[in-house]
């Protein structure tokens, strides 16, 4: 089991009122799935994702990430969980404008200490595999939005994590880039890593192993 | 649409109390200290001004080249014959008026008051705009028993009674009638007084009469419109050949050129000796007027920086109401509005600020300096040009910038990666300010060393538990045995010396040309001090050949001298006892010890007793004692002095505070450089605030996204300090050169000084570092630690 949440509840008050994100959420997730999690928007999704990520806090409930009790971890535990562990894609790429190709695939190497001459390695390893080492000078501005993308999961994955949250890869993307990669995913998920991916779209929802559907911050069968 | 404009403005500021306050009290203080010193600029510039001639009257001065004494040859003083034959001469002289002052002590019945007036003419009132309150003009100075008082002066005297014709006692012997009225001097005038007597009855002027080397007055002249000033010197050249035989005739190698001085550059721009008072200094002027205007522009910067900072997180407003229909003019006048807002409250804050350390400002300064608003409408109207200015750049960023977005762009907020440029000259504007800020803290310490290096360096005497009394009464010096044996009869005091003067100050100087060897009848300019047998014991002074004056000996009770080393090294002697020297012999050399201030080198001097004939009317009672329960002790000794002269008030002081006293304008302008380091780095630390916040905003998403991938609160915080930390210390370095120089040039003042030390450039440095540190991490610790998820969130 790689990870598995118990009746997890998020929540904001406004004024008098208790607005519930998340609502008694019960997930399991073995290594190896490709999940997809759907719901209209403000269903939480993201919200789900976050938590499962350990960006966000829960209220109330249990989290278990490979036995740790994540609820009952402090913060810089969590943070050193998630940074071993977890990769993130998002659907603004969110690549840092200042740095390279290069030097973005090399950032969450440095956060982990990562020696110089290793750091080299792993993001050749990493631009190598993605077809990419012709661009590694090039600023994220200088690529179009699937290129983008594509230095975005790379950048998930260059610390080969056991699992990668994807909110809304595609949404940026046109329909090819979209399945390119979405083809990548099912790839990478096919070499064994784990995949939650937020999506709108039914046919991307379909490469995943499992559907998850959300309705008001709960799970609808 | 006003009043909504306002309202907005009003909520943005409250929402952002911290952000207000820390802007709105940067911009403050700045201005508050661009105004306090424009008003101290101002008030120094209007020295004199206010007479009615001001234009035209002149100081008639002289120049003696060869008779240097204290540093300069230039003396401010005129023989009587010269102002007498100016205006018999001369058309153009429309009248001329001699001054001197006069300290003296005023009785009116029981009671005295020593008082310090001007002894002159009755063309003074001609020369300068000085109007009788009360009394004839015709009648003031002509009869030498007159005098007249300033209106603070006759209120202590006569309380509210009218006091013409009423009669004081002068000077313990002499009755004199009060004739007139005068208002008391104003504050920016360089002549002082409380009163006004002619100097006909003072002794030496008989011998001033005719007499082209007795300099002994200080001369106005006030020409007639229209004259020229310089016309008129060049033709005074012709009584410097009328002075110059009285002067060789008395065996001097150098003789008088008389100039004449502008007015109104006596208080800035005159060093030279015998000034009547303390002068300002014109360098200082425009070192306070640099500091106001340096501090004003970066206080300036800082706002709009931080302004600019701040209104970038509100693209959101504005795409909303474009959205809803706001065209750009109104979105325009909207933020001019807001800006506007608040820098004409900080214009009403600093005035306020003004008024509350004003008083403070005048203690730092001993300055008298009013706050008028009327009078000095040109600083505030100049502060209210240069808030609008403030406002309009500060409006004009998001003015423009922001309301020209288009709507879409403002609402997805990712414009601010458009806006890299400005970085730069934002960068130099904070490494100007830390440059500032650093050059200043420098200074302030090596003033303070400098300070702390004349109060600490041994002088060649003991100073610590001695009390000194000022006296100016004959009787003191016919007594002085008695005096001191009376006082020697308290348990407290050990020692006792009645001397002319102290040996920290000595400024009695004369030439001497008879002395053993001097072959070419060369001239040597000595200080002298008449001293008594215990002067040398109780200063301490090492004697380093021959012996100290002896109450065993009796020729040493006339005629014997004791010489200091620089005297020898002067005259070309290896040794020195038994030589004659003037009319006598010497008996002794004595350590040289700093018989004046830091910034003279020490000079020959004698030391003699004087005979009966040559004692003089004035001195020092100076007293070595156990200074524990000082307050009895002074009270014992004030009694005994006043016992043999019942009208004077004597005060006793310590000689330490005396000493302090003399370097009184350094430690001014030292405790001045400490209030201006203070706000420099204060507003400084406010730029870099500004900067850090800009720069925060500006990487917000980069922020976020490190944090998702990894980084701790901690590293984001080293992430943005460290290009901080690098600016600053940019500063320092390019700061501890400039300051050096510039530091070194004013040590170089001194004949005696400290050295810079490296460790100052360190601690300085580990400060400013220290501080930055501070303001860098709280603005981007709060950052770092804010959700990423916030940040990243697209939706």
């Amino acid at each position: 089991m790689l990870l598995e949440l118990k009746n997890i509840f998020k929540w904001v008050n406004s004024g008098s009122q208790r607005i519930f994100l998340l609502k008694d959420i019960n997930l399991s997730v073995e290594e190896g799935e490709f999940i997809s999690v759907m719901g209209p928007s403000g269903s939480g999704k993201s919200t789900l994702l976050n938590v499962i990520g350990m960006l966000d806090q829960f209220d109330e409930g249990e989290y278990y990430f490979f036995d740790e009790s994540v609820h009952k971890l402090k913060e810089r535990h969590r943070s050193n969980l998630y940074k071993e562990y977890i990769g993130f894609v998002f659907q603004a790429y969110h690549l840092l404008d200042d740095l390279t190709v290069y030097e973005n695939l090399e950032m969450p190497l440095l956060y982990k200490k990562y020696k110089g001459a290793e750091r080299k390695a792993m993001v050749a390893d990493m631009l190598d595999r993605f077809n990419i080492v012709g661009k590694k000078d090039l600023f994220p501005a200088q690529l179009s939005g699937g290129q983008q993308q594509l230095v975005g999961v790379a950048r998930a994955l260059i610390s080969k994590p056991k699992l990668i949250l994807a909110d809304e890869p595609t949404g940026n993307l046109n329909s090819k880039q979209g399945e390119e990669i979405m083809d990548l995913f099912k790839q990478l998920n096919e070499e064994g890593v784990t995949i939650i991916q937020v999506t709108h779209s039914e046919k991307n929802a379909a490469y995943g192993s499992r559907i998850i559907n959300l309705l008001d911050g709960r799970m609808v069968k | 649409m006003f009043k909504n404009h306002i309202k907005i403005a009003w909520r943005n500021l409250t929402k952002n109390k911290q952000y207000a306050v820390i802007n709105l009290a940067g911009l403050s203080v700045g201005m508050a200290c661009y105004i306090l010193i424009a008003l101290f600029i101002q008030f120094e510039l209007s020295y004199d001004r206010h007479h009615q001639k001001a234009d035209r009257i002149y100081r008639i001065a002289q120049q003696q080249p060869g008779n240097e004494y204290r540093g300069t040859d230039k003396f401010a003083l005129a023989p009587l014959p010269l102002s007498e034959a100016l205006v018999l001469d001369y058309p153009e002289v429309e009248a001329v008026t001699n001054v001197n002052q006069d300290f003296t002590l005023l009785i009116k019945g029981e009671e005295s008051f020593g008082e310090q007036g001007l002894a002159t003419d009755s063309h003074f009132f001609d020369v300068f705009s000085v109007p009788l309150v009360q009394g004839n003009r015709n009648d003031i100075l002509n009869d030498p028993n007159t005098i007249v008082l300033t209106e603070s002066l006759s209120k202590k005297l006569f309380g509210t009674d009218s006091p013409l014709g009423k009669s004081i006692l002068y000077a313990r012997n002499r009755n004199m009638t009060v004739v007139g009225i005068v208002p008391d001097p104003p504050k920016n005038q360089h002549l002082n007084y409380s009163y006004i007597i002619s100097y006909k009855i003072r002794g030496y002027y008989p011998n001033d009469v005719g007499n082209w080397v007795s300099n002994n007055y200080h001369a106005y002249l006030a020409l007639k419109e229209g004259s020229d000033y310089l016309t008129l010197q060049e033709k005074m050249k012709r009584y410097d050949e009328i002075a110059k035989p009285g002067y060789e005739q008395l065996g001097f190698n150098f003789y008088p050129h008389y100039f004449l001085q502008p007015l109104k550059d006596i208080h800035l721009h005159s060093n030279m000796n015998m000034e009547i008072g303390a002068n300002g200094d014109i360098r200082y002027v425009y070192l306070f007027g640099a500091i106001a205007l340096i501090i004003l522009f970066l206080a300036s910067i800082n706002y709009i920086n931080l302004a600019t900072a701040k209104s970038a997180q509100r693209a959101k407003e504005v795409g909303v109401s474009k959205v809803l229909g706001a065209k750009k003019r109104n979105l325009t006048v909207q933020f001019l509005a807001e800006s506007f807002l608040l820098t004409i409250a900080s214009v009403l804050i600093a005035i306020g600020i003004t008024f509350l350390v004003l008083p403070f400002f005048n203690t730092l300064l001993a300055q008298e300096i009013p706050f008028d608003v009327v009078g000095s409408w040109w600083i505030i109207a100049l502060m209210i040009f240069v808030a609008l200015l403030i406002g309009v750049l500060s409006g004009l960023y998001p003015a423009l910038f922001l309301s020209a977005l288009s709507p879409v762009r403002a609402l997805k907020g990712d414009f601010m990666k458009s806006h890299k440029n400005g970085s730069f000259l934002r960068n130099a504007l904070v490494v100007g300010q830390f440059i500032v800020a650093v050059s200043l803290a420098i200074g302030s310490i090596v003033i303070h060393q400098q300070l702390s290096y004349i109060q600490n360096k041994k002088l060649g005497y003991t100073k610590e538990q001695i009390v000194h009394v000022p006296y100016f009464q004959n009787e003191i010096s016919a007594k002085r045995d008695v005096i001191r044996n009376q006082l020697l009869s308290h348990p407290k005091i050990n020692k006792v010396s009645i001397s002319t003067q102290l040996p920290m100050n000595i400024t009695s100087q004369g030439i001497v040309s008879e002395w053993e060897g001097n072959k070419g009848d060369e001239d040597l300019y000595i200080y002298r001090c008449y001293v008594d047998h215990h002067f040398i014991d109780l200063f301490e002074m090492e004697i380093v050949e021959g012996r100290t004056f002896s109450n065993k000996i009796p020729s040493d009770s006339s005629a014997a001298y004791i010489l200091n080393e620089s005297a020898l090294k002067k005259m070309g002697w290896k040794t020195a006892a038994g030589k004659k020297f003037r009319d006598g012999t010497v008996i002794g050399v004595v350590k040289d010890f700093h018989l004046q201030t830091f910034d003279l080198t020490i000079e020959p001097l004698f030391m003699t007793m004087p005979s009966i004939a040559q004692l003089d009317n004035f001195g020092q009672v100076i007293l070595k004692m156990d200074t524990e329960d000082f307050a009895s002790t002074k009270g014992f000794i004030e009694k005994t002095m006043k016992a043999v002269v019942p009208m004077v008030n004597y005060e006793a002081r310590f000689m330490e505070d005396s000493y302090a006293q003399l370097y009184d304008k350094e430690a001014r302008l030292g405790k001045a450089f400490r209030v201006f380091t203070l706000l420099a780095l204060f507003i400084a630390a406010m730029g870099l605030f500004g900067l850090v916040s800009f720069n925060v905003v500006q990487r917000t998403k980069e922020i976020g996204i490190r944090k998702v991938l990894g980084s701790s609160v901690i590293g984001i915080v080293n992430l943005v300090a460290k290009d901080f930390l690098k600016l600053v210390l940019l500063a320092i370095v390019l700061a501890v050169p400039i300051a050096f120089l510039v530091m070194n040039d004013w040590l170089q003042d001194y004949a005696y000084r400290t050295k810079i030390q490296w460790w100052v450039f360190l601690l300085v440095g580990i400060a400013t570092i220290g501080i930055s540190f501070i303001t860098i991490y709280f603005q981007s610790f709060k950052a770092a630690s804010s959700n990423p998820v916030e940040i990243l969130r697209t939706e």
